[in-house]
């Protein structure tokens, strides 16, 4: 696919999500005759010389993430909640001392080939099982020390419960906390009421204070976009004035009030606002100052690296997800679904039904996926979506990432610093680079 | 693809699109200069070497200067016709090269580097910095010649007429002033990026390497640390850090402080040998001990006796014929002493226990060191045509007739500490004979006897090898017996002897009552069968090699080791009784067949073993030891029938 940026004209070829510099002529004729990219190819051609992707399913990779619903209950009531406060259809229940450890075994067990893998705790809202989180934290760090495995550890969370004993234990784990928070007070209050209808935002902005005070935890805001939220941009930079370490939206697509999710006509002003919060990110990146804004720093390193897969996420394959009996699921999204199950703490991975589910959700399987230009940079879409409701949001994913393309060749060219390390582009200041 | 296509160019632009085109070859990183260690002079290989042919069919040696070796006629034939053989003989030497430098000089990367004549490393780093291309080579005398501001004129005269020609100058006696010509810069690599298999030919490359035992690190111009430079010779933790490369040569003082700055490093290490001494002559380096290198190694003069102090054939048999009764009494008073010792004393894992262990287990190697002399005196005393000897000293020979004998009565005594100083004594070395003074040593015998077989006149050249080598062989391991026995009189110091010895002094048969008997009666016959075994072996009449009837033989001595350490056990001493003289002879005429080895073992000793095991199957254990016994029988019947 031919696209232009500021600093020329590019190929994107799907092949191997590979970018290359082309002329004016050659751009202008590409988009009259797609068949000319072959030619411009030459031995680089996708049909000539294909070496990344196939439709062979790959092969199981051992478990490397495992995340445990540890209460599948919640403190809130959203109302786009797809996992319907927590609970995913059923009633309220807490997970069990016993299938949290087997749980942890499965984990290490599984990751004693790679030597390293994350422990995730969510809901529900995990800290409504505080003893258990704890407690199974310091077995599993422990258990893990003593096998050689690197565990690291996360936690989603609202934050609203999240005292000062959490934060220092949290802390001490080094988490990763995603905090949902959907924006500024009257924003995030409208959406993420407590039981009573009662705001949370001062609720979890003590318990984002609490972890910050800590200091040892990554902490990142995630907020849930709806069709009425809006212009992005004040919401991001509300987030972000927060001191988070990242912040970052996604559109609700599955609720279950029907008016809380997007429908194919809601994403095209939702692909303005998001372009709008990418090119502030943009700017702020070229002139040397933080705005981690996540979707777009995620999405221009993952096209640096050239990023190419046959699935939009590890769910079933590297990852999974156990409920409070201690069945696992092949995401946390689809716990309780039949179609996610991939085993149980007890008995292990069920590897046909892994191998059942990665097959049939190739993307080289997907309509209308496998011929789209931006087939391997989506992966098809989130399964639990597509599986719910189709796949209304492809013109603003391929939207998003054109913009995100385009915004790559430039950062690539004015701050080649920022795309080789940007931990290290931050940490020089504009007048050392100056100097 | 159509030409217009194929002068399209894509750029890639992110990680995938310019890794995607895969190039055959090597990455830059695994080119040999980019290896941290491959700089002068090297580890993996000198890169001098590679740069030596910079110019293709010519060959320079680049050190203190950079000496034209050889010219290929018919790679080079304009220059092979300009300098003779007779130039190359004299000495010819690089003195300019005008060409494409890597490194800008003025921003003009093109210009000449002339050279002073002992400059052959900065050449050879200017010259490795030479890009492909033409280029231009002056030339000049190793010795005389113009001074070097006129060649250098002339050089640049000749670049700037563009001379495409070589040019030659002479003086009037045909002696080489300066020549210059063209050439190309040689690129060293094939097309496929190999380095030239036709120009460079194994062992080319790693030539000169920064190896210890080619250049003794005199010259070592690194201090890679970091890596893996064996700089370091020895590690002291208590003093600075001390390279071997610091040290100053041929002085006994090893410095006491790290060296600080070059000019002290180059005052300290200027070598008195540079390397072609060390290459020819590294048989003479000096070697470094204790941090400090000493100017030669100390080797005492050889000995040489007075003509009447030399042995003559007669004299050496005759106290070979002593000798050997010697090392038997020896080998029974140490193996006596062995036995007496209770290994099982101490606690188990106890210090005292360690001790008392390492000491049986050096009185037993030495008593087997002994066997061994044993029979080295009955193979020299064969190779001589001699009978053999296994006869048993009880009073210690005076084996040099000059009246100074060690004065000894064979006995059977525990390991007494008297019993050890007496072992020690007779150890004592004395490779150096003072025929006046002698000490009157076993060790002292031995060397008189080699010194008289070496230089006197009375044997062969190939009875003075054997003779010599099996003498050499005593000599050797009299010095180490003398060692380890005082070494365990050290170690032993602090141990009561009665707590650990067993065993009475000058041990008599045990009563017939006692089951020690029997034991003891077994010990006795099966040290009689190692000997009459032994006298056959050592007999004219076996054709088969004794280095492999021996291996027969220690079946029968491991008989005499259970036998011998189970009575002693039971507090039945073993006695060593020595057998009447063996005529091996008598047993020659039984049958009228020629006595072997095999039929030896099942017409003698195989009865009179089992005649005197006997009475041992009754006792507890006494079935065992018997059937073990019997099976060693066996096995060195086996070993000796497939002999014959």
């Amino acid at each position: 696919m031919p696209f232009e940026s500021e600093v020329g004209h590019h190929l994107f070829v799907v092949d191997g999500s590979r970018i290359y510099d082309i002329d004016q002529a050659d751009y202008d004729r590409l988009g009259d005759d797609a068949a000319f990219a072959d030619e411009l190819l030459g031995e680089m051609s996708a049909t000539r010389q294909s070496r990344y992707i196939d439709t062979q399913t790959p092969a199981l990779p051992p478990l490397h993430a495992l995340s445990l619903n540890v209460a599948q209950s919640c403190n809130l009531a959203c109302g786009y909640c797809y996992a319907g406060e927590g609970r995913f259809g059923g009633s309220a229940r807490l997970m069990g001392e016993a299938v949290a450890l087997d749980a942890v075994a499965l984990l290490l067990d599984e990751a004693q080939v790679t030597g390293s893998a994350v422990l995730g705790f969510m809901g529900g809202e995990p800290l409504l099982n505080r003893r258990l989180l704890r407690k199974v934290t310091d077995h599993a760090a422990e258990a893990a020390a003593r096998r050689g495995i690197a565990l690291r550890f996360s936690l989603t969370t609202n934050a609203t419960m999240l005292n000062a004993e959490d934060a220092a234990f949290l802390s001490t784990h080094r988490f990763t906390v995603a905090v949902s928070l959907d924006g500024p007070k009257d924003v995030n209050d409208a959406q993420r009421p407590d039981h009573r209808g009662g705001g949370s935002f001062d609720h979890a902005r003590r318990g984002l204070e609490a972890l910050q005070a800590e200091g040892g935890c990554h902490v990142s805001a995630r907020a849930t976009v709806t069709p009425r939220t809006g212009p992005l941009l004040p919401l991001l930079e509300a987030l972000l004035d927060l001191g988070v370490d990242e912040a970052g939206f996604a559109p609700v697509l599955v609720s279950p009030d029907p008016a809380l999710a997007f429908t194919r006509t809601d994403f095209e002003p939702f692909l303005q606002h998001m372009i709008e919060c990418g090119m502030a990110a943009r700017k702020a990146i070229v002139a040397r100052r933080r705005f981690p804004f996540s979707n777009f720093e995620t999405g221009i390193l993952e096209i640096a690296r050239g990023s190419h897969r046959p699935y939009s996420c590890s769910a079933a394959a590297g990852y999974g997800s156990v409920d409070a009996d201690g069945a696992v699921f092949g995401c946390h999204r689809g716990v309780g679904d039949d179609a996610f199950a991939i085993g149980r703490v007890t008995t292990g991975l069920d590897n046909r039904a892994r191998s059942t589910f990665l097959e049939d959700r190739h993307v080289l399987r997907q309509e209308p996926c496998k011929t789209c230009w931006a087939r391997f940079l989506c992966g098809g879409g989130c399964h639990h979506e597509v599986l719910a409701r189709g796949r209304p949001g492809c013109d603003y994913i391929r939207g998003w990432l054109r913009f995100l393309l385009a915004s790559y060749a430039e950062l690539s060219e004015r701050v080649p610093a920022y795309i080789g390390d940007p931990q290290a582009y931050f940490a020089t200041s504009v007048e050392e680079t100056n100097r | 693809m159509s030409d217009n296509m194929r002068n399209r160019k894509l750029y890639p632009r992110n990680a995938t699109a310019r890794s995607h085109h895969w190039v055959v070859g090597n990455p830059v990183t695994t080119r040999p200069e980019s290896g941290v260690d491959n700089c002068y002079p090297g580890l993996e290989f000198d890169q001098r070497n590679l740069d030596k042919r910079f110019v293709t069919g010519l060959e320079f040696e680049f050190h203190t200067a950079g000496v034209l070796r050889t010219i290929d006629p018919a790679k080079q034939p304009a220059i092979a016709n300009a300098i003779a053989e007779s130039d190359l003989q004299a000495g010819v030497v690089l003195r300019a090269v005008h060409g494409q430098f890597g490194e800008a000089r003025d921003g003009n990367r093109v210009y000449s580097n002339h050279f002073a004549r002992e400059m052959g490393l900065l050449q050879w780093r200017l010259i490795h910095d030479l890009e492909p291309g033409p280029l231009v080579i002056g030339l000049g005398p190793f010795t005389g010649g113009p001074e070097d501001d006129k060649i250098a004129a002339a050089f640049e005269d000749y670049i700037s007429n563009a001379g495409k020609d070589p040019l030659v100058e002479r003086d009037g006696n045909g002696a080489l002033q300066f020549a210059f010509f063209p050439a190309h810069r040689a690129t060293y690599l094939t097309e496929d990026g190999v380095i030239d298999p036709a120009d460079y030919k194994p062992g080319d490359l790693t030539r000169s390497l920064c190896s210890p035992w080619q250049y003794d690190f005199a010259l070592c111009g690194c201090f890679y640390w970091a890596s893996n430079k064996p700089d370091i010779v020895q590690k002291d933790a208590d003093s600075p850090q001390y390279s071997n490369f610091q040290r100053l040569r041929g002085v006994n003082e090893p410095p006491l402080r790290p060296i600080a700055n070059s000019g002290e490093w180059e005052g300290r290490t200027t070598p008195t040998l540079q390397e072609f001494d060390m290459t020819v002559g590294w048989e003479k380096l000096p070697a470094v001990f204790n941090r400090v290198e000493g100017l030669a190694v100390s080797v005492a003069p050889a000995i040489v006796l007075q003509a009447n102090d030399i042995l003559d054939r007669q004299a050496v048999i005759d106290s070979l014929r002593q000798l050997a009764p010697v090392e038997h009494g020896l080998m029974v008073e140490y193996l006596y002493a062995y036995y007496s010792i209770d290994r099982q004393a101490y606690a188990d894992g106890s210090q005292q226990r360690k001790v008392v262990d390492a000491a049986a287990s050096t009185v037993l190697s030495v008593a087997i060191d002994e066997m061994r002399h044993l029979r080295w005196v009955n193979e020299m005393l064969r190779s001589l045509g001699e009978p053999h000897e296994f006869g048993r000293f009880e009073t210690m020979p005076d084996i040099a007739n000059d009246g100074r004998v060690l004065d000894h009565q064979f006995s059977l005594q525990r390991f007494s500490s008297q019993r050890l100083d007496w072992f020690i004594r007779v150890e004592a070395p004395s490779d150096r004979i003072d025929v006046d003074r002698a000490a009157g040593t076993i060790d002292g015998m031995y060397t008189r006897l080699l010194l008289s077989v070496v230089q006197g006149n009375d044997f062969s050249e190939r009875e003075k090898q054997e003779l010599a080598h099996l003498l050499k062989l005593v000599i050797d391991e009299g010095q180490d017996h003398f060692e380890r026995f005082t070494l365990i009189k050290q170690r032993l110091s602090g141990l009561d002897p009665s707590d650990y010895l067993r065993l009475p002094d000058d041990p008599q048969p045990v009563p017939v009552s006692s089951p020690a008997h029997v034991f003891q009666a077994v010990a006795d016959a099966t040290y009689r069968q190692a000997i009459d075994l032994l006298s056959l072996i050592f007999s004219s009449q076996i054709a088969a090699p004794a280095d492999a009837l021996l291996v027969g033989a220690r079946e029968i001595m491991y008989n005499l080791d259970e036998a011998a350490d189970v009575a002693s056990q039971i507090g039945g001493a073993p006695l060593f009784t020595l057998p009447g003289p063996i005529v091996v002879a008598d047993f020659a005429e039984e049958g009228g067949a020629a006595l072997t080895p095999a039929t030896f073992v099942d017409r003698h000793l195989r009865p009179e073993l089992e005649a005197a095991l006997t009475s041992v199957r009754g006792f507890e254990g006494g079935e065992t030891m018997a059937r073990s016994m019997q099976a060693r029988l066996d096995r060195a019947q086996v070993i000796f029938a497939e002999l014959e």
